[in-house]
């Protein structure tokens, strides 16, 4: 091409690459590749899966930066990603959808290609390679969404790897992909190895043969197109396939977009091999699931390998079985194709209108929402610890296991219920029990009831009251002034009738063993509320009056320090979730 | 340009609905690259707006009861240890320094952190020597914190003395407020 502009030096550094690497013949050949019949919208399927891997690619990279594959990190490095990074929900979510992007784009590029009769020779070879790749998105697919360790990812996971393990041999197989005998470390491990490196280096390595073969070969047009126009009306790839192409993934993009804004990536709550959950896999395994419930018992074999295998055999056997020649696709592949693609639209659908109208299934969908909505909350609130356990979840759940939950709410049976906990140990609570003790969120319903004066000064001396009252447990007080304030009342407003004066050492002068209130010492610190938790009957809490044949708030010895330690950060942390 | 092997029939390089095209062309794969890229970028730039917690510098720490640190006994170690929460992870009691404390009368002590001020080695108590060196290069330092020469002559790379560490006693605690500072300058900068 003659070129009438001044040299520069930007071009002399292109001579010189030139040069040596001929760049500017291979990006000629590739944009002079040329369309037969013209560029066309038709042909925008294949481009768009290179976008989109390579989309994939980029935000898997930015991903992999912030994610821990192990069971006790991996939800909540996911969380953080989530939730804390900087426009970390984004690519979360392009990523999160860009592989459903891939499937799609995967069937539409191949149905197109085969309505054209792209398998055809000379391209069979193409037409394998593409079947093949199919099944590495899929891969991707599989091992990606066990990476978050949430409830969604470890049981579709769980029915994944029961499946495997049900074909002849496949014990041996969900071994290798298990990495032992359970679902663990090292099934993470392996899966986030297989995805971020086995599967792309492998899809990388085909996508350049593939690419290659359709230089190789060129574009196959529409059969319906004449031969002689298509010569006539040929046009280079560069720019006007490219511009259809680049518009396409445009609108690609802005559906990704608009998924991730709209309806967002979802973090469900951490896997928890003890719960219950109604187990899905990812959408476009849909088809896979609904097989399972078609076949069931001996012939549940059908459905996982037999009809399966026969589909991959057929897709493989196509550009055998037609020997037409040119044409539109023989009716003895036309068929089944249809019938293929049909069939998996038609079982996705089947099985997601037989979860509409499962009750079970949505009041299970229903408690995964929640118990996600809620491990966020308290994953914000109190962190994550070493042991990978969201801390005032662990709290939360231990109060309703071990039956805290059957007397500190408000709905137990009968009349008497113990004091709700909803805000413990904040300054909130304790003005309002200082107001009204016998309210019926605190000792209102409990033997305690009329055991304790309601404080009916004013208010800013009940301020001051709970100010000195907070400073107890040691946190560093904000107004000293107010403490000393609400000291002093506590020494004059006939407080020590009944309590100890938390200066007072144990056994002390002034110092009572049968002082009926609770020994204020320490008041609502960790110590404090733990040795409460342990027992409050001892005497240094609410004693005799709790000493009831009927075994209000009974001592936990077999509670373990470590059970006892999360109780006390939850109930410290204002017991959230308690009602 | 070369001859392209599988040149096309001819669309004038120069038409006007090639031109557009071309524009179009870059136009948009200009902004699908941006777009691409933007969001990953974002993340991996996400650490340039994380500073350390201002609150960690003003924090006092319990170095332990006075009884622990006799008068005018040998430079004790004392390991610091914080509640810290890592990216996604809360941890109790993470090890994250140490200092060197001595005691020269009653109410008196230097406290000084043990990170190397050269390269950020660990310093210890060289009790033959009766100074603080550091293992890694070298650096040499009196029981004062000031530098000081290697008895064998051999260089101090160090550019400063060790760092000294704010202390106060408590309730019969010795407490101190570590700070983290820069390494390898001479001057005494808090790192971020």
């Amino acid at each position: 091409m003659p070129d009438s502009r001044p040299p520069s030096r930007l071009r002399a550094l292109g001579d010189a690459v030139d040069l040596r690497i001929g760049h500017r013949a291979m990006i000629a050949s590739a944009a002079d590749h040329p369309v037969p019949g013209g560029a066309r919208f038709a042909y925008v399927f294949g481009s768009a899966l290179l976008f989109a891997f390579a989309l994939q690619a980029i935000t898997g990279v930015a991903l992999a930066t912030a994610y821990s594959p192990s069971v006790t990190d991996a939800w909540a490095s996911v969380h953080h990603i989530q939730h804390h990074l900087t426009l970390g929900w984004l690519v979360r979510g392009i990523h999160h959808f860009g592989s459903s992007a891939m499937v799609v784009l995967c069937v539409l590029h191949m149905t197109q290609v085969f309505f054209f009769g792209a398998y055809r020779p000379p391209r069979e070879a193409n037409w394998w390679l593409g079947v093949v790749m199919l099944l590495l998105v899929l891969g991707f697919g599989l091992t990606g969404y066990l990476l978050p360790w949430d409830q969604k990812g470890y049981w579709a996971t769980q029915v994944a790897m029961s499946i495997t393990a049900g074909t002849p041999g496949g014990e041996h197989l969900q071994a290798l992909l298990q990495g032992g005998p359970q679902t663990g470390n090292l099934t993470l491990t392996r899966f986030y190895a297989i995805h971020v490196l086995l599967l792309p280096a492998t899809l990388i390595a085909l996508i350049v043969g593939h690419v290659a073969l359709f230089r190789r070969h060129g574009l196959t047009p529409s059969p319906a197109a004449e031969p002689a126009t298509l010569t006539a009306k040929s046009e280079p790839f560069w720019p006007y396939q490219w511009l259809r192409d680049a518009v396409f993934a445009l609108i690609v993009f802005g559906i990704l977009i608009a998924l991730v804004v709209l309806v967002g990536a979802s973090l469900e709550a951490p896997a928890d091999p003890a719960g219950a959950y109604e187990a899905r896999p990812e959408w476009y395994f849909l088809f896979l699931f609904q097989l399972l419930r078609i076949f069931e018992g001996p012939l549940l074999i059908v459905g996982t390998v037999v009809i399966p295998g026969l589909a991959m055999l057929f897709l493989m056997a196509v550009p055998l079985l037609d020997k037409k020649g040119r044409g539109w696709p023989a009716a003895k592949v036309a068929v089944p194709f249809v019938l293929l693609i049909g069939g998996a639209a038609a079982l996705t659908v089947a099985a997601m209108s037989t979860d509409r109208a499962d009750q079970g299934f949505l009041e299970g969908r229903e408690a995964a929402d929640q118990a996600a909505a809620e491990a966020h909350t308290l994953a914000e609130a109190g962190g994550v610890d070493a042991s990978g356990r969201i801390v005032l979840q662990a709290g939360l759940h231990l109060f309703r296991e071990k039956g805290c939950v059957s007397c500190h709410a408000r709905e137990v049976e009968g009349d008497d219920h113990a004091p709700l906990l909803a805000g413990y140990a904040t300054e909130a609570r304790l003005d309002r029990f200082l107001k009204a003790p016998d309210h019926a969120d605190f000792f209102g319903k409990t033997p305690l009831r009329e055991q304790m004066d309601p404080f009916t000064g004013p208010d800013a001396d009940r301020a001051a009251l709970v100010a000195w009252l907070t400073s107890l447990s040691g946190v560093e007080p904000s107004s000293p002034d107010l403490i000393k304030r609400g000291l002093a009342i506590f020494d004059e407003g006939g407080c020590t009738d009944c309590h100890n004066d938390p200066r007072v050492d144990v056994g002390g002068e002034g110092w009572e063993l049968d002082a009926t209130g609770p020994d204020l010492r320490g008041f609502q610190s960790y110590e404090w509320v733990r040795a409460l938790v342990r027992n409050a009957g001892h005497p240094s809490f609410f004693g005799g009056a709790l000493d009831t044949e009927d075994g209000v708030m009974p001592a936990y010895p077999d509670l373990s320090a470590d059970s006892l330690d999360l109780l006390v950060r939850w109930l410290l942390a204002g017991a959230p979730g308690a009602d | 340009m070369d001859d392209a092997p599988h040149s096309p029939p001819p669309a004038d390089p120069d038409s006007p609905r090639r031109r557009m095209s071309r524009r179009l062309a870059l136009g948009v794969s200009g902004l699908l690259g941006l777009a691409a890229v933007a969001a990953p970028a974002a993340l991996l730039l996400d650490p340039l707006r994380r500073r350390a917690a201002p609150s960690a510098a003003a924090r006092w720490t319990g170095l332990g009861t006075l009884d622990r640190f006799p008068i005018d006994g040998p430079p004790q170690a004392v390991i610091l240890s914080e509640d810290q929460t890592d990216a996604w992870l809360s941890r109790p009691n993470v090890p994250v320094g140490h200092v060197l404390v001595r005691r020269t009368a009653a109410d008196a002590f230097t406290v000084h952190s043990g990170v190397c001020p050269h390269l950020g080695c660990s310093v210890a108590f060289d009790a033959a020597g009766s100074r603080f060196r550091c293992p890694c290069h070298r650096s040499s330092f009196a029981l004062s914190g000031d530098l000081t020469p290697n008895p064998d002559g051999a260089p101090n790379p160090s550019p400063r003395g060790l760092d000294p560490l704010e202390w106060r006693v408590r309730d019969g605690r010795l407490e101190v407020r570590w700070v983290r500072f820069q390494t390898g300058t001479p001057d005494r900068v808090p790192a971020a």
